[in-house]
């Protein structure tokens, strides 16, 4: 995703004639929460998670979490932790959470520090129920997956929101899609500093009429607004606000918002609201038939809507962490 | 060379006035009726005194030729004149039947990989100058061949069967020419869409067995340019190599009749979306 666009200034011109530029991104990575690492399941049962979906982990970017660790543990092989995930193709590029001495640890081997995410809490944690049931268990050894986007930005440098993932964002096997959605898992950290939530995020997906970079001073939310129909097979990425759509969303089309998304048309594609863990975030649509729908990663299926809102005007929000569809 | 008013919609942008039109025929799924509606509207113009010509995309599966019934007068193809190894007026077939009718057949021994953006550019633009449209026949999928059919176009004519999975693989292709298309890269205006829905039997759609027009039309959400019904004639004039607008006295022939006279600006009803009334009582009743 290279968009380039927002770069304000003088400095920054001057910058692109440079041997390098610096840049900011933000990507979905997979959260591997370590629980008991030292488990004798613990290789075993992550095995078995990547055969599920060998596809969305085929040399899948990995962040440690560190928090579910016991506090006083002193001593922790990362550089084994490193060599056994490679066997699984999985490359570790850093960790979140943890204490001091773990993250001078994890340094040391090569490590990233990354901030600790918002969606770790685990409102935003993303699950397909049934999944979860029989993982439930498994899950005390080796609770993988929670996608969560890690935006690192460098203070006063052009940032892009690369819109999360696109390669990973279509499974290639369906179980990859029960057992974890990767474009909905975005139980997101986006810590994003004040200079790149300016407003220079609004651009970078290819083919979106992007709207005119607003001036730096009123940070906060974009909404981007779409008046042709998304059709299959395109993803728009509302980065950091609201998405409005003018048009019908076809099956096989993608919106994805940090915000809430309002669709005045039939809704038929995919919806997912509160990409980053807003749990206040909505989905208003004039006819609801989409494929899946999801708030802060909380998901329905098509087949699970009832027949009661199926094709009418409803609104789509998050009630004590359960996802209600509610018709006008 | 006589222009139509309306034909080049944006001469001012192109500067030059009086230039074709490029019109790709494409669908993104297989076999629902590309070739044979480039074989027919292609035919239609030049019946309509328009100087046309219709080009093969599908490198490597060459159809066109068969079904314009040219396939024994095949010297040089589309990809010579890429590969500057044949001069364009060697490789263009001029049709027997009917005057300004021109087809450049396509290779059966390259691949897709033949087709650089560079040089169908260039065949396009001495095309442009010499006729008024240019009809391209898209492969199926939205790989290379059917996005490098795509690209250059000035108007799509979207061919849609009344089914599913055709309607989805037409929407994804409408997407597709808005995001990738010259038009598109260049902030043109957008590529005019058509939909031609084909083999469409308006008993079976009565009965909920195939996608109504209307149903098609909710989604796909552009204008809709024909309705060809289901024909035996389709497979026999497509053996024979005689496009249905000249072999075709019924009803699949005179609907692409009528669909090339709407492209051209024409205002005509469209025709055989509902069942025919059978029966002595229905017609005494409606036809007196």
């Amino acid at each position: 995703m290279q968009g380039g666009r927002g770069v304000t200034g003088n400095e920054r011109n001057a910058e692109r004639d440079g041997p390098f530029q610096v840049r900011g991104g933000s990507y979905t990575m997979v959260v591997l929460k370590l629980i008991d690492p030292s488990s004798r399941n613990f290789f075993p049962l992550l095995g078995e998670k990547v055969r599920q979906a060998p596809n969305f982990f085929r040399n899948a970017p990995i962040v440690l979490d560190l928090e579910e660790l016991s506090q006083e543990r002193e001593y922790f092989d990362f550089v084994g932790m490193i060599r056994r995930l490679r066997e699984y193709q999985m490359i570790a590029v850093g960790v979140q959470g943890g204490g001091p001495r773990m993250r001078e640890l994890a340094l040391a081997s090569g490590l990233a520090i990354l901030p600790p995410g918002r969606g770790q809490r685990g409102e935003g944690g993303f699950r397909a129920e049934n999944a979860a049931k029989s993982e439930a268990e498994a899950a005390a050894k080796a609770e993988v997956i929670k996608a969560e986007s890690i935006a690192k930005v460098e203070a006063g440098v052009e940032s892009e929101v690369a819109a999360a993932a696109a390669d990973r964002a279509e499974p290639q096997d369906r179980s990859a899609e029960t057992a974890s959605p990767p474009a909905v898992t975005g139980a997101a950290a986006l810590s994003l500093s004040t200079t790149q939530q300016s407003g220079q995020q609004s651009g970078s997906i290819p083919g979106v009429p992007s709207p005119p970079v607003p001036p730096p001073s009123p940070p906060s939310r974009i909404t981007l607004i779409v008046t042709e129909p998304v059709r299959s097979g395109r993803q728009l990425y509302a980065a950091g606000g609201d998405m409005v759509v003018m048009a019908p969303v076809s099956a096989g089309g993608e919106l994805l918002a940090d915000g809430s998304i309002h669709v005045y048309g039939p809704l038929r594609g995919r919806a997912m609201a509160g990409l980053s863990g807003d749990t206040n975030a909505r989905i208003f649509c004039m006819s609801l038939e989409a494929e899946l729908v999801s708030v802060a990663g909380i998901y329905r299926l098509n087949e699970t809507i009832e027949p009661l809102v199926y094709k009418k005007p409803a609104q789509v929000y998050l009630d004590n962490g359960y996802l209600r569809l509610q018709p006008f | 060379m006589p222009v139509t008013p309306d034909i080049p919609r944006d001469s001012a942008e192109r500067g030059r006035g009086s230039l074709g039109r490029v019109i790709v025929m494409t669908s993104g799924k297989g076999g629902v009726g590309k070739t044979t509606s480039s074989a027919a509207f292609a035919t239609g113009f030049a019946m309509r005194g328009h100087k046309t010509v219709v080009i093969d995309f599908d490198v490597g599966l060459r159809n066109l030729d068969l079904v314009m019934g040219c396939e024994r007068r095949v010297v040089f193809d589309f990809i010579n004149v890429i590969n500057g190894e044949a001069r364009l007026n060697q490789a263009l077939i001029k049709d027997k039947r009917v005057d300004n009718l021109f087809i450049l057949p396509t290779s059966q021994t390259r691949d897709k990989d033949a087709l650089t953006k560079e040089g169908v550019e260039k065949v396009m633009e001495e095309l442009r100058k010499e006729f008024e449209f240019i009809i391209c026949d898209s492969p199926a999928g939205i790989e290379r061949g059917a996005l490098m059919a795509l690209y250059f176009s000035d108007d799509a004519i979207v061919v849609t069967n009344p089914e599913v999975s055709s309607v989805r693989d037409s929407d994804r292709v409408l997407g597709i020419l808005d995001a990738r298309s010259r038009r598109a890269e260049m902030g043109l205006a957008q590529v005019n869409k058509h939909l031609l829905l084909t083999r469409y039997d308006p008993e079976r759609a009565e009965r909920g067995e195939m996608l109504k027009v209307d149903d098609v039309l909710e989604i796909l959400a552009i204008p809709l340019l024909g309705v060809i019904p289901e024909s035996q004639a389709v497979l026999s004039a497509s053996n024979e190599g005689t496009p249905l607008v000249l072999a075709d006295k019924g009803n699949a022939g005179q609907a692409y009749r009528d669909a090339v006279g709407r492209f051209l600006g024409e205002q005509i009803e469209h025709r055989f979306i509902k069942p025919e009334r059978r029966g002595l009582f229905d017609r005494l009743l409606r036809r007196s």
